[in-house]
């Protein structure tokens, strides 16, 4: 399994972009410059206008929040309730530090505002003014975005049972498109508001996903064990979608699926989930290229991620040269629910750091993607540095093993995984090729690197009868094409050495580990390309996870972008 | 007759007495004392709020414990906290959450100021009019939106347990973790 794990990804198509991000009442608004806290507030002159920026866009009849912000009875009558979700970072749910990059649709809550607040509650919620009321937002009914280009739904309806842990199922999504199309945004609409919680979005050009949907009898499927499916957009509650920014898209090829994989929180009563999709198309192919850097490659498969069971401080990090000047567009980190920080920022040649994200206390149940205010250049020659950090002590609740055991790379959610995507676009379309070419040189790299350790540590557990050799149907599925080229004698069985040798045969199709590219530089797949791999590849990886999960709280940036790969 | 349809007798039953002001006429002329014990039985009240996700999350282990009790001299009672819940509402709610014991609401919340009830979900377990534990059902949810994979301290369970035992509760006061209760109506 775990060799499948580095493979699958390693000979995945690569790329992956992210559509959706996480956002707050107004798209696109800057970020306020907060005022002073107020010390005698009302609710019409000062608390509503926290409330109706902040809250109002899920807090509202029909959208996720469990109830409504809209009044000053509203707001009266959770008042206490309120403050202490605010206070506690709970609510809203943004997670990136604050002075750390700059983005889009900040949700954030300055002190000031949570002091105000708590200034209120402690005066006994006074109304103030009627005339001084806010006539609340309005938001439009219906497609947040406008009437999608092409609107597509799940099969079916899919239980989800009243308790127990969380849920992973995927869901495939016929799209049967004619010609290439360009995404500029996807727009998700949950069928039942209290269960969804996440949605990640796979390309699924081999259309895999169909094969398996409905096979145990309901619908979508478990697991996560797609080949070549790019993860191209992510969504989590409270989220709202918006396009691409500077006109930049990504490409669905004619004949593709979609799958979402979804992650759906049991709510204490039995609710059914058929997931909406809303599809933007751009009206000519973007003249960028985005390309998707996720540092550690394939999120973290081949990072050697091994946590000791106890470790409180475990760190991942990873660093790439940038070969040219770059615009970043979108971050997001991913991980699962040992990893309690997420951070990347470059380095420049002269010392100086441009910070891109920090998630100071990660959280597995937001896996959102954060498109910065404005492109962030960053230059030539710096080093961009992803830096994640793992509790697997009792302490940490979100520990899914009790007692702690060690836990490696895997897709499972109770296994790790961890990276940071950053999405760019090279500033100058010429340089395309060398960043491709770093970028996908450090994946092949590592990929390769670790490969033949992989298989030497999996050896006995894909030895299922024992008898010291491999059998051709010993192998996972995906490795299967590599049998007769590992079978140096010919004699239908894998010797030990004989699959270590899946190093050499890697390097061999070194040239096909190309970057990640998602625009329209890339209309031919990634250069170079693996024989004998529909859609060539390089790489980013597919995956997933299943399992069940747990939910813990702050924040996880997540998602991101990349590759595409687990979880 | 079913357990949902009993779960909703006992709602009309009992739904309007402890609530003074409500308009369906309730069918016990005199209030349900929330706090009265009866000799011999265990009370188990459960506040809760239809519109806190957490105490709604719990209602699996409600129905769980409720069984695993059940031949024992234990009385269950879900107490709704909302003031603007209606009967009709509170009923609603029992039958799609599957509520085990005897749903009632309290919207003036005076039984919860008198046990030092703060949030949804919190217990309190009465004996011979005693209090003898007060706090979470369990520890699944650690902080707001932190949700165990599986609770490890099964709080009320080993409270009940305790004093089925004739023993006092090991721990008689904890910290629930939910929402802070809405405030009473003006």
């Amino acid at each position: 399994m775990r060799l499948t794990n580095v493979l699958v990804p390693l000979l995945a198509t690569a790329f992956a972009a992210v559509l959706a991000a996480p956002a707050a009442a107004q798209s696109g608004s800057p970020a306020p410059a907060p005022a002073a806290a107020v010390a005698g507030p009302n609710y019409h002159e000062h608390v509503a206008p926290i409330l109706l920026k902040h809250c109002a866009s899920c807090h509202r009849p029909g959208e996720a929040a469990p109830f409504p912000l809209l009044s000053y009875a509203d707001a009266r009558k959770r008042g206490r309730n309120l403050l202490q979700a605010v206070e506690d970072r709970f609510m809203p749910p943004w997670h990136p530090a604050p002075g750390y990059g700059s983005f889009r649709n900040e949700m954030r809550l300055a002190e000031a505002q949570i002091t105000t607040l708590r200034n209120w509650v402690k005066a006994g919620m006074p109304e103030g003014p009627p005339e001084k009321a806010q006539k609340p937002p309005t938001f439009p009914e219906g497609w947040q975005l406008g009437e999608p280009d092409m609107v597509l739904r799940t099969s079916g309806a899919f239980e989800v049972p009243a308790g127990g842990r969380d849920v992973y199922r995927n869901f495939a999504i016929p799209v049967g498109l004619a010609e290439d199309k360009w995404l500029t945004a996807i727009e998700i609409r949950p069928g039942s508001r209290a269960v969804l919680h996440h949605v990640l979005v796979f390309l699924d050009e081999r259309r895999e996903g169909q094969q398996l949907d409905g096979k145990d009898g309901k619908p979508g499927f478990g697991g996560m064990r797609l080949q070549n499916a790019p993860l191209i957009a992510t969504w989590a509650v409270g989220g709202m979608p918006e396009h691409l920014p500077e006109g930049l898209a990504i490409k669905l090829p004619k004949g593709s699926d979609l799958v979402l994989q979804s992650h759906l929180h049991p709510s204490g009563k039995k609710e059914k989930e058929q997931t909406t999709i809303g599809l933007h198309f751009a009206d000519k192919p973007p003249t960028r290229t985005l390309v998707s850097i996720q540092l550690p490659p394939l999120f973290g498969a081949t990072a050697g991620l091994d946590i000791p069971a106890g470790e409180k401080d475990y760190k991942l990090q990873d660093r790439l040269e940038l070969p040219c000047d770059v615009d970043a567009v979108q971050i997001g980190g991913h991980a699962h629910q040992l990893c309690t920080s997420v951070k990347m920022f470059a380095e420049s040649k002269d010392g100086t750091e441009v910070p891109l994200l920090h998630i100071p206390a990660w959280d597995f149940d937001w896996q959102n993607t954060y498109t910065f205010r404005e492109l962030v250049r960053i230059p030539k020659g710096a080093t961009l540095r992803a830096e994640l950090r793992y509790d697997n002590s009792a302490a940490n609740p979100n520990n899914p093993n009790k007692p702690p055991k060690r836990v490696r790379w895997g897709r499972e959610t109770n296994d790790e995984m961890g990276s940071v995507t950053l999405l760019v676009v090279p500033a100058d379309e010429k340089d395309l090729d060398a960043l491709l070419a770093a970028v996908g040189g450090k994946n092949a790299e590592r990929a390769i690197a670790r490969a033949e350790k992989v298989v030497d540590e999996q050896f006995d557990t894909f030895d299922k009868n024992r008898d010291g050799k491999l059998a051709k149907d010993e192998l996972p599925r995906q490795m299967r094409m590599f049998f007769d080229g590992l079978d140096k004698d010919g004699d239908g069985g894998l010797t030990r050495e004989e699959a270590k040798g899946v190093t050499e045969l890697l390097k061999q199709f070194g040239a096909g580990f190309g970057g990640q590219p998602s625009g329209p530089g890339a209309p031919g797949g990634p250069p170079g390309g693996v024989p004998g791999i529909p859609g060539g590849g390089a790489g980013g990886g597919s995956g997933g996870d299943a399992g069940g999960g747990r939910r813990r709280r702050g924040n996880n940036g997540g998602g991101a972008g990349g590759g595409s790969g687990g979880e | 007759m079913s357990r949902r349809a009993a779960a909703l007798l006992r709602l009309l039953a009992f739904a309007g007495a402890a609530c003074a002001t409500t308009a369906n006429a309730p069918r016990h002329a005199a209030p349900l004392d929330l706090l009265a014990t009866a000799p011999g039985r265990v009370r188990v009240l459960v506040f809760t709020s239809h519109e806190c996700p957490i105490a709604n999350s719990y209602a699996p282990t409600l129905r769980a414990l409720a069984i695993r009790f059940a031949a024992t001299p234990v009385d269950w009672f879900v107490v709704h906290v909302d003031p603007d819940l209606t009967d009709a509402a509170a009923a609603a709610h029992a039958r799609d959450y599957d509520l085990p014991g005897t749903v009632v609401r309290e919207p003036a919340q005076a039984a919860a100021r008198q046990l030092g009830i703060t949030r949804t979900p919190e217990a309190a377990v009465l004996v011979d009019g005693a209090l003898v534990y007060r706090g979470r059902i369990d520890d699944q949810w650690a902080a707001l939106g932190v949700r165990r994979a599986e609770a490890g301290q099964s709080d009320l369970a080993d409270a009940i347990t305790a004093v089925l035992n004739g023993r006092a509760p090991a721990t008689a006061r904890t910290e629930a973790v939910g929402c802070l209760l809405p405030e009473p109506l003006l």
